[in-house]
């Protein structure tokens, strides 16, 4: 193994040297010169027994003399065997002979501060700097002065670079190019744009109904599982009240079409009781078919819902000087709460108003009704035995009558022909 | 008239004219060859790295700020891949088997160095330009390579201290204390190869 070769390769490697040994990097080697001027002083030491002159012949070169020296100074009359042997111990001892980092005086350092300081040049220097600022300029200058042979091939150079500049431009303007290719949408045809858009339509027409219903069915088992947790709240309530329901106030004093506005005279309000006193959650308040509905109490001191919209279910409107109780003894359960009404809910805004239609907590399909025996039923029309839920029954009777004045024999005709009227 | 600033070059070929990418080659060329011959110590390597920093600077053009100077940019550009260089390399320190070996100026007890006591010729001075050459290069190549990347840019980029902080990234005192130890290392080794000539 020649030293070139050795060269390339850990130093502690060949013999087995202790894991403690500094890296390759950390450890300096020779310069080439060198190497090579051990290398032919070794190969002349292991064909010394062939031509015992040889090293004669070499030592007329300083550089292999010096390494002469030095290897003798190490005892090492080497073989080729060894050679490992003597270029690592060689290393070792240069590596020994280093000098602990170098440090400038503290002139030279003020010098140095100096000429830097004085935009690095020495002239600038204060004069009692200026011998050790124009020594930092110089040493300088050796590092920076122009080298041998540097201007050689300068326009060549130059070109090169440019073009390899140009190379890099033209690789990425094709790479755009393709990209566009490849995954623009314009470069797509009008029929692959209508079959996606096709396929598009067909799996919203198939899909969204089934999520839409999949949510849905989601929503009125929560719901469910909040009237049960509302109606085990209301027994607790009531044991605790003497079989009272909740009641905010000693009566409702203003309209049940209140909420908020005016808190101690709403209807929710008294619902609202069940949370102010911890019977209940907020968020077991909360319809998830309601998007309105907060789950969280704003402030600790809020008494009520702040509008209508907030409101998830409608609670029963007590009679007057009636007292209400939870419970469903002797067969007299009611219906205490429900889906929110929709019908409420028309009249403040002022929209037609359909008695019978269901809560809109569940699209239309029907709503919940917990009664005052702690069950919940889904009802898929808010009329109960007769009783339409949404109304107290002077309405329903007015209803009724207007519906009996509106009844049609059949012999009926249009007033003008403007009076439109169609008939099966 | 002053001629264009680098900066407005720079700009120039930003905005589209290439050009102006060739004038700033030219006029960097020289110092910036010399820097990275300097600093990786083998002048074919250094033409490669030359290319890839003005690629890298064609690559990076957006993220150059225009109120800050193009040079010292330049050269940051070029030591970082230098240092790469060296990293792939995995290049190690040489040592010259003529350098001293202890004794002579180059012991344990020759750590801090007067500059005013080391034989440094003035630029002019009567010397084989190659022979200097060779001994400046195997001076630098004495360095470890932190050291020889901090002298170099600081010769070379002729920025002051707090701009060096900046460009690196490290302290004003860091700075400071790496450049004086920087120098002292340099003169050292150019007074070993220098007295050691001399012996010799």
């Amino acid at each position: 193994m020649s030293t070139d070769e050795m060269h390339d390769q850990p130093i502690g490697a060949p013999s087995n040297e202790p894991s403690n040994e500094p890296n390759d990097q950390q450890l300096p080697g020779l310069v080439p010169e060198d190497r090579a001027a051990i290398d032919a002083l070794i190969d002349s030491r292991a064909s010394s027994s062939e031509n015992a002159n040889s090293d004669q012949t070499l030592i007329s070169d300083p550089r292999i003399e010096r390494a002469g020296r030095l290897l003798d100074l190490l005892g090492a009359s080497a073989g080729p065997a060894d050679r490992a042997l003597v270029d690592l111990t060689y290393l070792r001892v240069m590596r020994a002979s280093e000098a602990p980092e170098a440090q400038l005086e503290s002139i030279s350092a003020d010098g140095l501060d100096a000429w830097v300081q004085g935009g690095f040049d020495a002239a600038n220097a204060p004069a009692s700097l200026r011998d050790q600022a124009t020594q930092h300029e110089h040493l300088a200058a050796l590092c920076t002065a122009p080298m041998p042979g540097e201007s050689d091939g300068r326009s060549a150079r130059i070109d090169r670079t440019l073009s390899t500049i140009q190379e890099q431009i033209d690789t990425q303007s094709e790479s755009l190019r393709l990209d566009r290719r490849r995954g623009g949408l314009s470069s797509l045809r009008l029929s692959d744009v209508i079959s996606i858009a096709a396929m598009l339509l067909l799996a919203t027409a198939v899909v969204l109904p089934v999520l839409n219903s999949v949510r849905q069915t989601q929503q009125v088992e929560l719901c469910r599982s909040n009237f049960a947790g509302v109606g085990g709240a209301f027994g607790m309530y009531a044991n605790s009240n003497a079989s009272a329901l909740p009641m905010a106030s000693a009566g409702l004093g203003g309209t049940w079409l209140d909420v908020g506005s005016t808190p101690e005279r709403s209807n929710s309000a008294n619902l609202y009781l069940l949370v102010r006193t911890n019977h209940v959650q907020l968020e077991q308040l909360a319809c998830p078919g309601n998007p309105e509905a907060p789950t969280v109490r704003l402030a600790s001191n809020q008494t009520d819902w702040r509008r209508l919209e907030e409101v998830s279910y409608s609670y029963q409107v007590t009679p007057r000087g009636a007292n209400p109780s939870w419970g469903g003894g002797g067969g007299q359960s009611r219906i205490v709460m429900a889906d929110r009404s929709p019908v409420i809910l028309r009249i403040v805004r002022g929209d037609t108003v359909y008695p019978e239609a269901n809560s809109t907590n569940h699209a239309g399909e029907g709503q919940h009704a917990l009664t005052s025996d702690g069950s919940t039923q889904w009802l898929e029309s808010p009329v109960v035995e007769g009783d339409n839920i949404w109304l107290p029954r002077v309405a329903e009777e007015g209803i009724r009558d207007a519906r009996a004045k509106l009844g049609l024999r059949g012999d009926e005709r249009p007033t003008s022909d403007r009076d439109v009227f169609l008939a099966p | 008239m002053d001629p264009i600033s680098d900066e407005q070059l720079f700009e120039r070929y930003r905005a589209g004219e290439a050009e102006a990418l060739r004038t700033l080659i030219e006029r960097h060329h020289d110092d910036l060859l010399r820097f990275l011959t300097r600093l990786l110590g083998d002048r074919i390597a250094a033409e490669d790295v030359f290319q890839d920093a003005f690629l890298q600077v064609h690559i990076s053009q957006d993220t150059f700020d225009t109120s800050r100077r193009f040079r010292p940019w330049l050269f940051t550009i070029a030591a970082n891949k230098g240092r790469d260089y060296l990293r792939k390399k995995g290049r190690r320190r040489t040592v010259d088997l003529s350098a001293p070996v202890g004794g002579a100026g180059g012991g344990r007890d020759a750590s801090f160095i007067d500059l005013m006591e080391i034989d440094v010729p003035a630029p002019g001075d009567a010397m084989d330009n190659a022979e200097r050459d060779e001994e400046v290069q195997r001076a630098l190549d004495g360095l470890s390579p932190p050291l020889r990347e901090i002298l170099l840019l600081a010769y070379f980029q002729r920025l002051s201290y707090a701009q060096i902080a900046e460009d690196l990234g490290i302290p004003l005192g860091t700075v400071k204390s790496r450049l004086h130890s920087a120098v002292a290392s340099f003169a050292r080794q150019w007074n070993l190869r220098t007295r050691s000539r001399g012996e010799s």
